[in-house]
């Protein structure tokens, strides 16, 4: 009985929750981070001293967020949705979306929030790159294994999956498998399963581009695997990603037009 | 109304994790459950000279590091004889709080000194314009600090918040962190030791040897303590192959090493 209590309790205040978050995501008012000048977009790629591609960011764009298809660079219809995929998006209300309680987006779900790769140099060479997004708990860190590691055989289903990646030439090549069910590809409800695979191909074409050549492949909800293409923009490089916590609905962040304060002159 | 609303959502999500507090102790495969960590047995951590970077700064962040003692009692870290100069205002406040208003329970933010019981990790980003932010990333809840190490100073006037705004810097092998800006938010630690938006962190990190991180911390809070003091905490490198794995907090689903469950292992 307690636990019924509990679980319906959980329930009601989630609905209400729900209610809430959803008049949040409608009023986020994105479309305000400053960007790069068109001026400075058009300058060369930074390089590291090593002669890497400098990809660090920040960025913003670069992935999904209303609508997969149409963002991916697909006409209307051309996602080959399975019947029953194809149903479950046209059922779902853009109110249940998971990140709208605060759990994570995952990929390619990065919009409208900006985002970074932060490189994690180390003693034994670059090992590890992770994305961090503004929006704190529900985006995070996502980590991408650089140490030529494998996927794990049967990886527990996780929301950001398990990533491996590489770069070929420029192009930072990162492959992904493990990911569970539960998160969707955008604010339209465009589900997977957990046999999604995706592989991001990002290629910085110049100081303020980004482009991300995605494969989606998931079998359990696609007829065949899909090509889409997103690009991300550079956010005015004197910009720090700032502190979001969705758990408290504090609504800061440079994804919301603030600024983070300056320091004196 | 909305915002009562919004509370309401948030009540909701933490009552399954008050659930789960109070349950009585059981015990699993690995231990005592919601023991985090404390039954595991782990490798002892390795000693050494700490490795470095290309550019012979200290490296911090080939290995994922483990806080001790718990984050139960700030004072702990105090030499012994010491205790906190609590005001009585801050006395008085602590006394007020309930374990259940811990914000770790609520699926806020730890804040900077209270990494313990969970992973945590460095992150040194290289960008064309050499080291600029350090980010320290934490298990729990998969938070992330920024540390901005670019030579730029805290600005005049700061929005507070969880994390405050670092800036860091070496001074031979130790790592600097300068912090303020922060919220009142924050507990220092499960007794719920309070913290004021005067508070003012200076951390000193040194990888004394290869297996161990020393983090000497100095707090100084007017509006919580009579005067400015000084805590010691030692973190240990966790065993070769650990990563941090995913806890999403508003799930309550308690995975990562930090309860003891091991990250799957590639193919061989």
């Amino acid at each position: 009985m307690q636990k019924l209590l509990l679980v319906s309790m959980a329930l009601l205040g989630l609905g209400a929750g729900i209610a809430a978050q959803r008049e949040r995501t409608a009023s986020i008012p994105s479309g305000n981070t400053p960007l790069v000048s068109n001026a400075d977009a058009l300058a060369p790629v930074p390089r590291l001293p090593d002669g890497r591609v400098d990809l660090t960011g920040p960025w913003v764009g670069g992935g999904s967020n209303a609508d997969i298809e149409r963002e991916g660079g697909l006409k209307p219809g051309e996602l080959p949705l399975l019947p029953w995929a194809k149903q479950l998006r046209d059922n779902r209300k853009e109110q249940n979306e998971p990140y709208t309680i605060c759990l994570p987006m995952s990929v390619p779900r990065i919009n409208p929030f900006p985002w970074k790769f932060a490189m994690s140099y180390t003693s034994k060479g670059l090992t590890h790159i992770y994305v961090l997004h503004e929006l704190g708990d529900s985006g995070a860190h996502r980590v991408v294994y650089m140490d030529g590691r494998t996927h794990p055989v049967d990886p527990l289903p996780t929301w950001w999956g398990h990533s491996i990646g590489r770069f070929e030439g420029d192009t930072l090549v990162i492959d992904t498998v493990g990911y569970n069910d539960k998160f969707w590809f955008d604010s339209r409800g465009t589900p997977h399963t957990e046999q999604l695979h995706t592989i991001e191909r990002w290629t910085r074409i110049n100081f303020g581009t980004l482009v991300n050549e995605f494969t989606l492949d998931d079998p359990g909800t696609f007829s065949r695997p899909v090509q889409l293409k997103f690009t991300a923009t550079h956010i005015r490089p004197d910009l720090d990603l700032m502190e979001f916590i969705c758990a408290e609905d504090n609504q800061y962040g440079i994804a919301g037009g603030f600024q983070p304060a300056q320091p004196d002159k | 109304m909305r915002k009562l609303v919004t509370v309401v959502g948030i009540v909701a999500i933490v009552v399954p994790l008050l659930a789960q507090a109070q349950a009585p102790v059981d015990t699993g495969v690995l231990g005592r459950v919601d023991a985090l960590g404390q039954e595991v047995k782990r490798l002892p951590a390795p000693t050494g000279p700490p490795p470095r970077l290309a550019d012979g700064t200290i490296d911090l962040g080939d290995g994922i590091w483990v806080s001790r003692p718990f984050g139960a009692d700030i004072g702990m870290g105090l030499k012994s004889g010491d205790v906190l100069p609590l005001l009585p205002s801050a006395k008085a406040l602590m006394g007020s709080r309930k374990p259940a208003d811990d914000p770790m329970v609520w699926c806020l933010p730890l804040g900077v000194l209270r990494y313990s019981p969970y992973p945590f990790r460095f992150i040194q980003n290289y960008t064309h314009r050499k080291p600029t932010h350090m980010y320290i990333l934490s298990e729990l809840m998969r938070t992330y600090r920024q540390v901005f190490m670019d030579g730029r100073r805290h600005p005049p006037e700061l929005d507070p918040t969880w994390f405050g705004h670092s800036i860091g810097w070496y001074e031979n092998d130790t790592l600097v962190i300068d912090t303020v800006g922060f919220n009142d938010k924050g507990w220092f630690d499960r007794k719920g030791t309070p913290q004021t938006e005067r508070l003012h962190t200076i951390e000193r990190w040194r990888r004394v040897d290869v297996g161990h991180l020393v983090q000497e911390v100095t707090i100084d809070d007017p509006g919580a303590f009579s005067r400015p003091f000084t805590v010691t905490f030692q973190a240990e490198l966790s065993n070769p192959g650990d990563e941090l794995i995913e806890y999403v907090c508003n799930e309550n689903n308690q995975y990562g090493i930090a309860s003891g469950v091991t990250p799957a292992q590639p193919a061989k």
